[in-house]
């Protein structure tokens, strides 16, 4: 380093730093590293915003649910609606997370190892969700599932209720968080390429053998990182679910539907209560999907995470 | 099992990998598919295997047309670059995954298998390594444990596509050798796909070279270096330096002297064509009879010195190769050249 730039160093140093106290020797820095103070406002800035919008609001949740004690948050649950709620909630889940399941596998599988026209059409299309309000989504369920919809006649005459109704509440929750799981298998399988199952075919084992001892262990991980996150969003969906559900107590309540209709009703802690245990269940799935990547980063997806 | 390959060809889209290629090779054979990358080594390989499906031809297994069986139907044993061990799997069942996998009435018991796992692992030299997973193994311990994996099957051609391509060049040395003597322990029909000529020549019964979808020649290690058959071999297998000449009345010109090379196939057609000229079979004296040449460029590399000349009256720039240790001529001298064998080819 030249005379001249060491000065042009400390002088910066001296610039910046708040006390001004007597030169000190120039911190030789790494020309991608900011200054200090950059890197303080930035963090400060990072957190506060966090800590406003985040995490204020889920702390808040849990002293509102037990404002009135341990007893009043109790007795939000031994409401028959709320029981129906999670059940239904649960069940939704149940079915939606394991069709989309299916479907993330084979759509990963197609877009992984096959080549066919339309293949970066059908990449776009599983994101649509990520892009279309979920509100539209249910619309449109609504628009072609009703009584006078496109479909409406098929399926009632079939004798099968579908808006207003579980159907329709599981396509609902289906088309939302259809990406999930797909998305977390695409860059893996891409990226993995196929000989390992060209080894297990070589070696004599049938295309279903294949996968099962080959493919699926090859990206388990990955694979219920994004059941998890697939999960966690089926159980929290309101907006697609709220167009076709008709909150019919007991019957089409999902747990955010409840929660809104106690909020309206201003019983407040029983809001909150049902609403924290949908936080509690959204803080475990991060949780778990946290020490997922910890420990299995390697396994995981490398194109869009480190 | 020998393996007859007749007119096979293959098309990918609008592009022909394989041109129609006719190969034989002989139960026992250690054989080499040589060329350059694109040169539709690997898609013969693959072929074979079952992986790729030919545009047309036929693949015959010990005289049974094995065109339309489907991979799992060939038994053959496919050892990959990057070997392909399942990760997930301890090395013992990598090895017994393709026993492991048989329908029930085929099965071996599971003592059977086992057996099975340890004498394969000790004829891989890695005895006691059946716990182990492949992430704890070396890239060459693991190419082994692919490699015993594929013969667990009892395959009948074992095929291997550029089984050292992904070690380091000293494993790589080592790995030769050893498959060499491994070869010739277990005498398996095996086919396999190398860039690397030194490989091929150095492993290998007889080499095939390949080149553009096309076998340019198929010859034991000594046909296809000491006698090339086709310009492309003469450049892609060992080094060689191109020179423009001229023939006239059958005899080679370089510029305007005649050179009288020993052995040179006769050309029959007189005019410009191609001669291919080793370095190691250049030799250079002060004085005397030759093609005479001025030293334009010295290059010591290891243990030998290659000298370049130029032919008096052209551009032409021979190599010779000296040992190191020998006193090297100074730039701007004089030589007489001597080339003791060269390739000739008509332009």
């Amino acid at each position: 380093m030249s005379d001249g730039s060491i000065a042009a160093a400390v002088s910066l140093d001296e610039a910046t730093s708040t006390g001004g106290a007597a030169a000190r020797p120039a911190q030789r820095r790494l020309p991608t590293e900011e200054a200090p103070w950059v890197r303080r406002l930035l963090i400060g800035l990072a957190v506060g915003f966090l800590g406003l919008f985040l995490l204020l609001p889920l702390i808040t949740v849990f002293m509102e649910a037990f404002r009135k004690g341990g007893g009043a948050f109790l007795a939000a649950f031994a409401d028959p609606a709320a029981i129906d709620a999670i059940l239904l909630t649960l069940m939704v889940a149940a079915i939606a997370v394991p069709a989309n399941l299916v479907f993330g596998i084979s759509a990963a599988w197609a877009i992984a190892k096959f080549d066919f026209r339309g293949k970066a059409f059908l990449v776009t299309l599983i994101d649509l969700p990520f892009s279309v309000s979920p509100v539209v989504a249910g619309l449109v369920y609504v628009l072609l599932y009703a009584s006078h919809g496109l479909l409406g006649g098929l399926v009632q005459s079939a004798g099968i209720q579908v808006i207003f109704a579980l159907p329709g509440i599981i396509m609902a929750t289906i088309f939302v968080t259809f990406p999930f799981i797909a998305r977390e298998l695409i860059p893996l399988m891409e990226e993995l390429g196929d000989t390992d199952e060209e080894a297990a075919l070589t070696l004599g084992a049938s295309g279903w053998r294949m996968f099962w001892t080959v493919t699926l262990p090859n990206v388990k991980w990955a694979l219920l990182y994004g059941v998890l996150l697939c999960n966690a969003r089926a159980m929290g969906e309101f907006g697609a679910v709220s167009v076709v559900s008709g909150h019919i107590r007991g019957y089409t309540n999902t747990m955010p539907l409840h929660i809104e209709i106690l909020y309206n009703e201003y019983q407040f802690v029983a809001a909150f209560a049902v609403a924290s245990l949908l936080a509690a269940l959204a803080l475990v799935t991060l949780g778990i999907k946290s020490w997922l990547e910890h420990r299995y980063a390697g396994d995981l997806a490398a194109g869009h995470r480190h | 099992m020998e393996l007859d390959i007749r007119n096979l060809t293959k098309t990918f889209g609008s592009t022909a990998a394989l041109h129609g290629v006719d190969l034989k090779v002989a139960s026992g054979e250690l054989l080499a598919l040589l060329g350059p990358s694109g040169s539709g080594k690997t898609t013969l390989l693959r072929c074979v295997a079952g992986l790729e499906i030919p545009s047309g031809g036929q693949i015959l297994f010990g005289g049974e047309d094995a065109s339309f069986k489907s991979v799992q139907e060939r038994q053959i044993g496919f050892v990959f670059q990057h070997y392909a061990l399942f990760k997930h799997l301890t090395i013992a069942d990598n090895i017994s995954y393709g026993l492991r996998v048989r329908p029930r009435r085929t099965r071996p018991s599971a003592a059977a298998i086992s057996d099975r796992v340890e004498e394969l692992l000790a004829l891989i030299q890695l005895p006691g390594y059946g716990g182990r997973y492949p992430s704890q193994l070396s890239g060459g311990q693991r190419q082994r444990v692919a490699l015993a994996r594929a013969l667990a099957v009892e395959p009948r051609v074992l095929l291997l596509d550029e089984p050292f391509g992904a070690l380091d060049a000293k494993v790589r040395k080592e790995l030769r050798l050893w498959l060499r003597e491994f070869h010739d322990r277990t005498g398996h029909t095996t086919l396999f796909v190398t860039h690397d000529q030194e490989e091929a020549l150095d492993l290998a019964d007889r080499v095939v070279v390949m080149s553009n979808g096309k076998i340019e020649q198929e010859g034991t290690p000594e046909d296809v270096y000491d006698r090339p058959a086709t310009p492309f071999v003469f450049d892609f297998i060992g080094e060689s330096v191109r020179l423009d000449i001229r023939v006239d009345k059958g005899r080679p010109f370089v510029g305007q002297q005649e050179v009288s090379i020993p052995r040179l196939p006769p050309l029959l057609v007189d005019g410009p064509a191609k001669l291919y000229v080793r370095p190691e079979h250049v030799a250079f004296r002060r004085d005397g009879e030759g093609l005479w040449a001025t030293v334009v460029s010295l290059h010591r590399s290891g243990s030998s010195r290659r000298i370049g000349f130029r032919a008096d009256g052209t551009d032409a720039v021979i190599e010779a190769l000296t040992p190191a240790d020998r006193e090297p001529p100074r730039i701007g001298d004089r030589a007489a050249l001597e080339i003791r064998a060269a390739g000739l080819f008509a332009n």
